[in-house]
């Protein structure tokens, strides 16, 4: 039986840090304009203290601790900027520029394809669809399991356990691929997934703390991605 | 949609830190903690113990003890099982013994009173990682009757913050999760989880974990409380 992978998208596909500036830049303006000053060195210095308490939407976090804890005030600052990024992304210049893939991800995928059945789990919603139909990464994946259609958030185990259903995969089976401890490694190694760590900046200051924390394999670029999954003799 | 000013008709209760003040209980097991180490040839002392789990509560770390284990033996997997299985053999008597239990693990000023009371008007339960001995210790304090003994079934293999052990419990109940409270005493292993499934969230603020900050919305509680009596105003 040809085994599945498991893919997270921002920061795992491509680098998510590029649009994490300009979203944060978007808030930061919004959040000064409704009388809570902050700049994007204030979220850059806070996001390393929430990476290292494993907060599982840093986004979430950073709007709400800098709108004077107002969930209301920071769910609608958060939805005005994610609008304006996406608006931002039906430009190609844009997309290539704010979501930029990882080197030589698509060999990557087309030699994984090969050997392997592979689907997507993600904190984004719907709309990376189509963001993804146009960086050509769609016709890797055999299913989306996408947070806001699923109604799950990481890192709580159902959104992968679904998509092990919908896969007709056993978790033994399965390699998880994240760039998180906390929302890809963990819940994979719950629920008896294998995973591989991409440690890449901002959550490569993300530690173990213990055994259900730890990574079967960590990597560091994802061409060495089909190398490590042979070598360890999941493929 | 779920009660955020006052308790539903099914309460869910955390135990160590909740319902009883498990830190004498901690102290004990870091002391025997520190002559394993020791036994296998790994230097500790108690202040490095203390000093490395603030650091562990800051980082929303699911278990304690285990991570403090896991860090000192070098991440040795067999030494680290070897390790946690030792301790868990020597504290286990200790545990199982219902005086010393009481007196490693006395319940917190007013806990009887309030659940009697509560008792009356609500339907009590239990969400804990401690499921194999959690009947036998509410014994030993004489407040299980207060409780009800609902079927561990299907939550096995399952820990907290994992959502499923709640909706495991939540099933077993026969309610749905906007007729729950969780009342407990960590923001990442008990509100969290709680507040994802949409249950009414009662922090109550002891033990190691009151210097637990929210990093985020979903770790807020709707009721925040320093002792069990509180509770009470918030009752129909």
């Amino acid at each position: 039986m040809r085994p599945g992978l498991l893919f997270d998208l921002g920061g795992t596909l491509w680098d998510d840090w590029p649009a994490e500036l300009e979203y944060w830049r978007i808030c930061t303006e919004l959040l000064s304009e409704a009388g809570h000053s902050c700049t994007v060195d204030d979220f850059i210095r806070d996001s390393a203290e929430l990476i290292r308490r494993y907060t599982p939407s840093l986004n979430r976090a950073l709007v709400w601790q800098h709108s004077g804890r107002d969930a209301a005030l920071a769910a609608r600052i958060r939805e005005a900027a994610s609008q304006r990024i996406w608006d931002m992304l039906e430009d190609d210049d844009a997309l290539a520029r704010l979501y930029p893939l990882w080197p030589g991800i698509h060999d990557v995928l087309d030699e994984l394809a090969q050997a392997a059945r592979l689907g997507v789990v993600s904190m984004h919603g719907s709309r990376v669809r189509g963001v993804m139909r146009r960086m050509g990464l769609m016709r890797h994946f055999e299913e989306l399991a996408l947070c806001d259609e699923r109604g799950f958030h990481k890192p709580d185990p159902r959104i992968i356990a679904w998509t092990l259903e919908s896969m007709g995969l056993e978790a033994t089976d399965c390699v998880m691929i994240g760039d998180r401890i906390d929302n890809d490694v963990h819940p994979a190694k719950v629920l008896g997934l294998s995973a591989v760590w991409l440690k890449v900046h901002p959550y490569d200051i993300q530690e173990p703390r213990y055994e259900a924390d730890l990574p079967d394999l960590t990597i560091t670029d994802m061409r060495e991605l089909p190398a490590a999954l042979r070598g360890g003799g999941w493929l | 949609m779920k009660q955020r000013d006052r308790l539903p008709d099914t309460l869910c209760f955390d135990l160590g830190s909740t319902l009883w003040d498990d830190r004498p209980a901690l102290e004990l097991q870091w002391e025997i903690l520190v002559r394993i180490l020791a036994e296998h040839g790994i230097a500790c002392e108690m202040e490095t113990l203390r000093q490395m789990a603030e650091e562990v509560v800051r980082s929303f770390s699911p278990t304690l003890t285990r991570v403090l284990v896991w860090q000192l033996c070098g991440r040795d997997e067999p030494s680290y099982r070897a390790i946690i299985r030792e301790m868990v053999e020597r504290m286990l008597p200790r545990l199982n013994e219902p005086k010393e239990f009481r007196r490693l693990n006395p319940l917190l000023p007013g806990a009887h009173e309030t659940l009697a009371e509560l008792a009356g008007r609500h339907r009590l339960a239990v969400i804990s990682n401690n499921f194999a001995s959690a009947d036998r210790w509410m014994e030993f304090h004489g407040i299980h009757t207060y409780f009800e003994h609902i079927s561990m079934s299907g939550a096995h293999g399952l820990h907290k913050p994992d959502p499923r052990l709640f909706l495991r419990r939540l099933e077993a109940l026969g309610v749905e999760a906007h007729q729950a409270a969780m009342i407990g005493d960590r923001l990442d292993n008990d509100i969290w989880p709680a507040n994802r499934l949409g249950m009414t969230t009662v922090r109550i603020l002891q033990g190691h974990y009151a210097v637990q900050q929210s990093r985020y919305h979903v770790d807020e509680p709707d009721i925040t409380i320093s002792s069990l009596p509180e509770l009470l105003q918030y009752s129909r």
